[in-house]
């Protein structure tokens, strides 16, 4: 092909007979053979840009045999142009491959990275997982502490603090303050009491109790009756909410009949308007009958 | 290679067909069209943006040769239509090893990134 090609230059150069003389240095080819040169010699050119490399080559084979055959100057020029291209485009594509490996190790090492990140994040989560045991725990000894002060608490009311040793037992005094006036409906604040009462007899079992309500000497006794003992039933409807067992509970109206408190003074009425809860022992026996109205 | 050969011919039928002879132009045609497709190729591969040097070149040269081409002088529009075909081709591969290289660029960075993020991260 080369030796056609400078057989059809020379053939071109004495048909038209054109240029007598070809210098020995023609810049532009000087240009190309450094063109394709430099891309020669980088060891990977054969690997990355192997095809353009050999388009490269040729291409300035066929300007050397131009100029080696005297070839019109502007024939060599044009050839040794086409010569430097076809190197530069085997630079450019050495360029490109290079960057394609690069990248290729790039994704690779984000990989690695990735990789590395998420077995971190294992052992973090792992870690974390640990800790969150061991809070687990601390606050299964929190929960063990907080049931311990609740048994303690319970151990307070099964000793009913507020209740009084009477010789008919434990007795417990819901005052006149926990019931709006000519009313049986508890205020809140007698759920506090009641509460204790209700805890004292769950951890009691066999431990009964008797409610009482009880009036002052105003108004008729029929009335009094009747409203002390929507009183007890009212603080009983508590106790049973509150899961005692019905068995375990009396409640009865004692009207104006066991006055605590001198009915002359109106301290001594608010204190006759109350209801008594009555313990029995924890075996369920009670120290004296119970009162009738 | 076939530019080669093809190149060899149209100077051989010059060379004996003599000067003056109504050469078919089928080279130069063939040429000019392959330019144009070319440029038209790296144009939209973004070489404007990525090798503007290259793209210019293979548009004058394209330019050159259409000119020649339509004043009916093949002959002399060969040349710029084969440096307008390279001119195009180096814009394309220049474009796209600027490519590959942001590329890599990027991903280098964002790798780095990576590494510090999971750096910081117990």
């Amino acid at each position: 092909m080369r030796i056609v090609n400078s057989a059809v230059a020379v053939a071109v150069a004495l048909a038209l007979g054109a240029c007598a003389s070809t210098p020995t240095s023609i810049p532009q080819l000087e240009a190309a053979r450094d063109a394709v040169n430099r891309v020669e010699m980088m060891p990977d050119a054969a690997q990355l840009a192997g095809k353009e490399l050999e388009a490269a080559r040729n291409s300035l084979s066929v300007a050397n045999e131009a100029a080696k055959s005297r070839a019109p100057r502007d024939e060599v020029e044009h050839l040794a142009y086409l010569a430097q291209r076809r190197a530069q485009i085997a630079e450019a594509q050495l360029n490109a491959g290079r960057s394609q490996q690069n990248i290729e190790r790039a994704q690779g090492e984000r990989d690695a990275v990735l990789i590395d990140a998420r077995e971190r994040e294992a052992a973090a989560s792992m870690q974390r997982a640990n800790n969150a045991e061991l809070l687990a725990a601390a606050r299964g000894a929190e929960a063990n502490r907080t049931q311990q002060e609740l048994d303690a608490a319970r151990q307070e009311i099964v000793q009913l603090k507020d209740a009084v040793p009477t010789d008919r037992g434990m007795v417990l005094t819901l005052g006149d303050v926990l019931f709006d006036t000519a009313s049986a409906t508890l205020k809140p604040g007698a759920d506090l009491s009641l509460s204790r009462v209700a805890d004292f007899l769950l951890s009691n079992r066999d431990t009964r109790v008797v409610i009482e309500g009880h009036t002052d000497s105003v108004g008729a006794d029929m009335y009094n009756q009747q409203l002390s003992a929507l009183r007890a039933r009212a603080a009983a409807d508590q106790l049973l909410a509150r899961g005692i067992e019905r068995s375990r509970i009396e409640s009865t109206g004692l009207g104006e009949a066991y006055p605590v408190a001198n009915n002359g003074t109106a301290a001594g009425r608010q204190q006759n308007r109350r209801v008594e809860l009555v313990f029995s022992d924890i075996a369920g026996q009670f120290a004296k009958p119970g009162r009738q109205p | 290679m076939t530019n080669f050969a093809n190149r060899s011919a149209l100077p051989a039928a010059v060379a004996f067909m003599m000067v003056g002879c109504a050469s078919t132009p089928v080279e130069t045609v063939e040429r000019v069209a392959e330019a144009r497709t070319l440029v038209q190729q790296a144009e939209a591969a973004g070489a404007a943006e990525h090798a503007s040097d290259a793209l210019s070149r293979a548009r004058d040269n394209l330019q050159q040769a259409a000119v020649r081409q339509d004043n009916n002088r093949p002959k002399e529009a060969l040349r710029p239509a084969e440096k307008a075909v390279v001119d195009a081709e180096l814009a394309l591969a220049a474009t796209r090893a600027a490519k590959a290289q942001k590329a890599e660029a990027e991903l280098r960075s964002s790798v780095d990134a990576l590494r510090r993020e999971s750096r910081r991260t117990p």
